[in-house]
């Protein structure tokens, strides 16, 4: 009863960190200029998410190593310090979009600029990850994530036409800006797909002293609990494709993003889209935070884990300080969040390839994961993602600099 | 005669012909890719136009029939001004899209589009629903058109 109860609430919890900055942003900007065109993207990108974090999972558990650990070990530091190198860069980056999110999300409701909101911010998000327990940090994260669920309430309170909503799963090609809407479908994948995610999952399990007996735990959470997540993201998609688009509104900045809420909640719907975006990037800028910890001190081989009191683990409390105060930085000099954003989700896709490649090496590695090894509809799917993000990764940029 | 004779004799040189071929054709390319930038510049630069007085005319209404506050009109109006001024400055860094008609027109376009929105802004600020009800119909399409 109480795995079933754990499971329940790993499944809802999911929204937590998976709404953030950069999937509301990619899909409010999709919703706008191609209506439901892009569904099948954040479909697609769930369905990606889903199998890396389960496979993420299951080497943790099996293995009683994190990834980053399993990868370091088994390809060797030179390897790792890429990956590594490449994901804190990504980290200082979308945590700065996140803090920044959370920020604007204020400056709405206050109207004050938002740089005065980045210190305040940065010291809740802090103060959370350094007293913290991990399960406070992730099902607090994940019950107040459920504000994020009011996409989901307007696009269903804009009874949007069910026909028309089943061919956005389709795949297609649009009938104008095609270099613009493959950068938006690629973008919604480098949104969802975050290194962070993945390495926070994985890790997560290990907190949580997760067991070989807890494997289909793994699998359901994974699998139902990023599916969960993708109907907020499907939500801010169809709410902005029923109220931006046709006014022709596309989302250059966060204040145009929040008018999609205004014909379907009147004067709640500012502060209801305050809200929801506020702590989704909270709660997303906090998961980053722990996350960096995380990468560093496993990389490197440090203690790690909140569970330990911090003079225990120096190393890794100062690793996730230190990019946290770089964050910071970077986010009080004004730098436009949407952008930095969107810079980000390009710069996660260019490195999918050096994430996926070491899961399909080690799923296979009896010494990571015992008998569990992926069977060859796993191996296919690992060896089509690692394809896959490698066109993508090629792509992204040339999209970035003509359609972004 | 010589001139030409020698002339044709060097062009005739397999090695400056293919010299000759490649650099005709780069020239061509930049061309194009220059017409192709600047043509694309110019759509991005009228639908950006299209939805900042889309966002502008969102606003006013919204605030017109009490769905926005005050607070969110104004932070919602000064970011639209500072999007537009980044599209003006787009502009007037492509002198080869200024030069066409099309870019001085946008240009003329995007100026009366930040008057009009700094009146927005002023009578939201007043709370003058008649001034901001005027302004709005200077904001449609139509008012805007050359």
């Amino acid at each position: 009863m109480k795995k079933i109860f754990n499971l329940v609430l790993g499944i809802v919890t999911s929204i937590g960190g998976f709404v953030e900055v950069g999937s509301i942003s990619t899909a409010a900007q999709g919703g706008a200029e191609f209506g439901f065109h892009l569904l099948w993207a954040i479909a697609a990108a769930t369905l990606i998410a889903a199998m890396l974090s389960e496979m993420a999972g299951r080497v943790a558990i099996v293995s009683r190593r994190s990834v980053v650990a399993a990868v370091r070990e088994r390809f060797g530091i030179h390897l790792q310090a890429v990956s590594l190198g490449a994901e804190l860069m990504i980290d200082v980056l979308l945590l700065t979009a996140e803090i920044g999110g959370a920020a604007i999300a204020i400056k709405l409701l206050s109207g004050i600029s938002f740089p005065w909101w980045v210190i305040p911010i940065g010291a809740i998000v802090w103060c959370v990850v350094w007293f913290g327990s991990f399960t406070v940090i992730e099902d607090g994260v994940g019950l107040l994530g459920l504000v994020t669920l009011v996409f989901v309430v307007a696009a269903w309170k804009l009874d949007p036409d069910f026909g028309a909503l089943a061919t956005g799963f389709i795949p297609s090609i649009p009938d104008h800006d095609v270099i613009r809407y493959g950068f938006l479908a690629v973008s919604i994948i480098g949104a969802t797909v975050s290194p962070y995610l993945i390495n926070f999952y994985a890790s997560g399990t290990i907190e949580e002293h997760m067991t070989k007996s807890d494997l289909w735990i793994n699998r359901t959470t994974a699998l139902l609990g990023m599916g969960f997540g993708s109907v907020v993201s499907m939500g801010v998609l169809v709410t902005a494709a029923l109220v931006l688009a046709p006014r022709q509104i596309m989302v250059d900045s966060y204040e145009q993003a929040a008018l999609m809420f205004v014909p379907v909640f009147t004067r709640f719907g500012i502060p209801l889209f305050a809200l929801a975006l506020g702590i989704g990037c909270i709660g997303a800028a906090i998961e980053i935070t722990l996350n960096a910890g995380y990468v560093l001190a496993q990389s490197f081989g440090w203690p790690w884990g909140t569970e330990k009191r911090r003079r225990e683990t120096a190393r890794f409390s100062s690793a996730f300080t230190f990019v946290l105060l770089l964050a910071l930085a970077t986010a009080i000099s004004g730098v436009d969040p949407l952008k930095v954003t969107l810079i980000s989700v390009a710069l996660t896709v260019v490195i999918m390839p050096i994430i996926v490649l070491p899961f399909l090496v080690l799923l296979n590695d009896r010494r990571y994961v015992q008998d569990h090894t992926s069977g060859p509809i796993g191996n296919g799917a690992l060896a089509f993602l690692v394809v896959l993000s490698a066109i993508l990764a090629l792509v992204v940029i040339p999209l970035e600099i003509f359609g972004g | 005669m010589p001139a030409a004779r020698c002339a044709a004799i060097v062009i005739a040189d397999r090695g400056l012909k293919r010299q000759i071929t490649a650099g005709v054709s780069i020239a061509v390319i930049l061309l194009t890719a220059a017409c192709g930038g600047a043509e694309q510049l110019l759509s991005d630069q009228e639908k950006a136009l299209t939805s900042l007085r889309a966002t502008a005319a969102t606003v006013g209404d919204s605030w017109l029939t009490g769905r926005i506050s005050t607070r969110y009109a104004r932070t919602a109006l000064d970011r639209t001004i500072q999007l537009l001024e980044q599209q003006r400055a787009e502009l007037v860094a492509a002198p080869e899209v200024l030069a066409d008609d099309r870019g001085s027109i946008l240009t003329d376009k995007l100026q009366r589009l930040a008057r009009a929105i700094v009146a927005l802004r002023r009578g939201i600020d007043a709370g003058d629903s008649s001034d901001v009800r005027r302004t709005l119909s200077e904001l449609a399409p139509t008012a805007l058109a050359p």
